[in-house]
């Protein structure tokens, strides 16, 4: 009943349906894992953007951070009194993890509310493909700090192991998968409440200070235990452990496992709650 | 009967207010911690209400355009439509992948080459890796850009890159299109291809709902129309019919 066109260009090509609304959370959450290609092509171009017109792009962050990092560990391996082959490594794969961590909180404050905001007000695709894309940008970034790694690795002869490897891969997962939870949680709740993403601001410079990044936690004695209880010092531990050449505390594992499930849990169930109520909100 | 592609049933939209009040986490937290009695918050509450009592079927081959005055709640039914909103009350029915035009350079980036920006924007929209590869070609040739596809966006012309925006926004042909007031782009010459493509693409979707102050444009593509006021369907019918109720109101 409808004319065809001569054009024959404009042929159906929607193979899929992934990146439209479902009618459930899940079938929603679904498609947009499915529509991979989607979210890595809009992160590495993110990334590609970052650099475009810098002649040395990447390096830049890796020079930069290198430097800074190198200084400030061998000034730190002095105070504390602890040999620099021990502290160096230590403290710069702990401030390497740190990034990845703590961008991840503060910028997730801003992500549907920023960059997304256009997206999500005209768009029929599902938000949480933003958050996919958001978490996919942080984890390049996080890998362009490799090449540094081993420049560390070869000064002071601190390795990755081959038993400690599969440690990192299952610690970075579970990394990224509360990455996504977090963002979500707090991308929600920042553009709900505007008060939040100052809040957070504020408080991850202290953050980083109470959490082992610089120090470690023998370094309190009797107070060690007091580290355990923030939960941001078992990613830490999770991440930096297999750089170092070792496996992670078994505490540390099931923290994360168990903080990464329960995150996991609560942004599904806020997605399901806002995913409709989020576009009234950027 | 055949099945609706798109079919809207009692809806009723209602969008909270929030102020900086309600918005804040400090009063959140007091409310929990007065209860509501307090009604401390209620001068924060509120509510306007978008759409109501909004009922319509679309069936393959209908093309609706939207006709009524600003604030009549036009946009707002595209984007329950295309499901950026959510109905408050009722539910909407989507037999097909939907393809908003709301806002045409939507995701370009500047930075990157138009070709990239190709990949951005069909990607953006669902499309698949093989099928936007297909297509760069006719988009580049269509939006004139030859070897310019190269260059990063931001050193384009308006017009060029209003082109290549308006290009790649129409490569697709959806199931159900939704478009809102997007026309005049580019120089006279481009302004007739546009209308031809634009032409082609709505003749092409299932489903085409478009929202216009342009009676031209309702006349030429529209076989169905809805008058709108104040978030209420007024009158659903033929496009004469429609469109001089629409303007003895006015």
């Amino acid at each position: 009943m409808r004319e065809k066109s001569s054009n024959s260009i404009q042929k159906n090509v929607f193979n899929s349906n992934y990146l439209q609304r479902a009618t459930s959370a899940s079938g929603e959450i679904f498609g947009a894992f499915r529509a991979w290609p989607v979210w890595i092509y809009l992160s590495l171009n993110d990334i590609r953007t970052k650099y475009r017109r810098a002649a040395l792009g990447p390096l830049w962050l890796v020079f930069g951070i290198g430097i800074a990092l190198s200084g400030m560990a061998l000034a730190w391996s002095v105070i504390f009194g602890v040999s620099w082959r021990e502290y160096v490594p230590y403290m710069i794969s702990g401030m390497l993890v740190w990034q990845l961590i703590s961008g991840y909180i503060l910028q997730s404050c801003d992500m549907f509310t920023g960059e997304f905001s256009g997206l999500i007000k005209s768009l029929p695709a599902p938000p949480i493909i933003y958050a996919l894309r958001f978490v996919m940008r942080g984890l390049w970034l996080f890998l362009h700090y490799l090449p540094f790694w081993v420049c560390v690795a070869v000064a002071t002869g601190t390795w990755p192991t081959v038993e400690s490897i599969p440690y990192f891969v299952l610690g970075l997962f579970m990394t990224l998968v509360t990455a996504l939870s977090v963002s979500v949680i707090v991308g929600m709740m920042a553009a709900r409440f505007r008060d939040l993403s100052p809040a957070i601001g504020a408080l991850m410079t202290p953050a980083m200070m109470v959490t082992p990044v610089m120090w470690k936690p023998e370094m309190l004695g009797e107070y060690g235990v007091y580290a355990k209880m923030n939960p941001l010092t078992h990613y830490v531990e999770v991440l930096r452990a297999p750089l170092l050449g070792h496996a992670p505390g078994e505490e540390s594992l099931i923290a994360v496992g168990v903080m990464a499930a329960f995150f996991s849990l609560l942004a599904f169930i806020l997605y399901r709650r806002y995913r409709y109520t989020l576009v009234l909100w950027v | 009967m055949a099945e609706a592609v798109l079919q809207v049933k009692n809806v009723n939209l209602k969008f909270p207010l929030y102020s900086a009040e309600s918005r804040s986490f400090r009063n959140a937290i007091r409310n929990v911690a007065l209860g509501s009695r307090i009604g401390v918050n209620s001068a924060g509450k509120g509510a306007v209400e978008a759409l109501r009592d909004i009922n319509l079927s679309l069936y393959g081959g209908d093309r609706l355009g939207l006709v009524g005055s600003n604030g009549a709640g036009k946009t707002t039914l595209l984007k329950l439509l295309a499901g950026i909103y959510a109905p408050t009350q009722g539910g909407v029915l989507r037999n097909g992948i939907v393809t908003t035009l709301f806002d045409i350079g939507l995701g370009m980036d500047g930075d990157a080459t138009g070709l990239e920006n190709i990949y951005l924007a069909s990607y953006l929209r669902g499309m698949q890796k093989r099928n936007i590869n297909d297509i760069t070609d006719e988009i580049v040739e269509f939006a004139e850009l030859h070897e310019f596809i190269h260059m990063p966006v931001r050193t384009y012309s308006a017009g060029m890159a209003t082109r290549l925006a308006f290009s790649l926004a129409t490569a697709f042909t959806p199931d159900i299109l939704l478009v809102d007031e997007v026309f005049g782009t580019g120089d006279a010459k481009f302004i007739k291809k546009s209308e031809k493509r634009m032409a082609d693409l709505m003749s092409n979707a299932r489903v085409l709902v478009i929202a216009s102050h342009n009676t031209e444009i309702i006349k030429k593509f529209c076989n169905k129309a809805l008058l709108m006021r104040s978030g209420q369907q007024i009158k659903l019918g033929d496009v004469d019919d429609i469109l001089s109720l629409h303007a003895s109101e006015v």
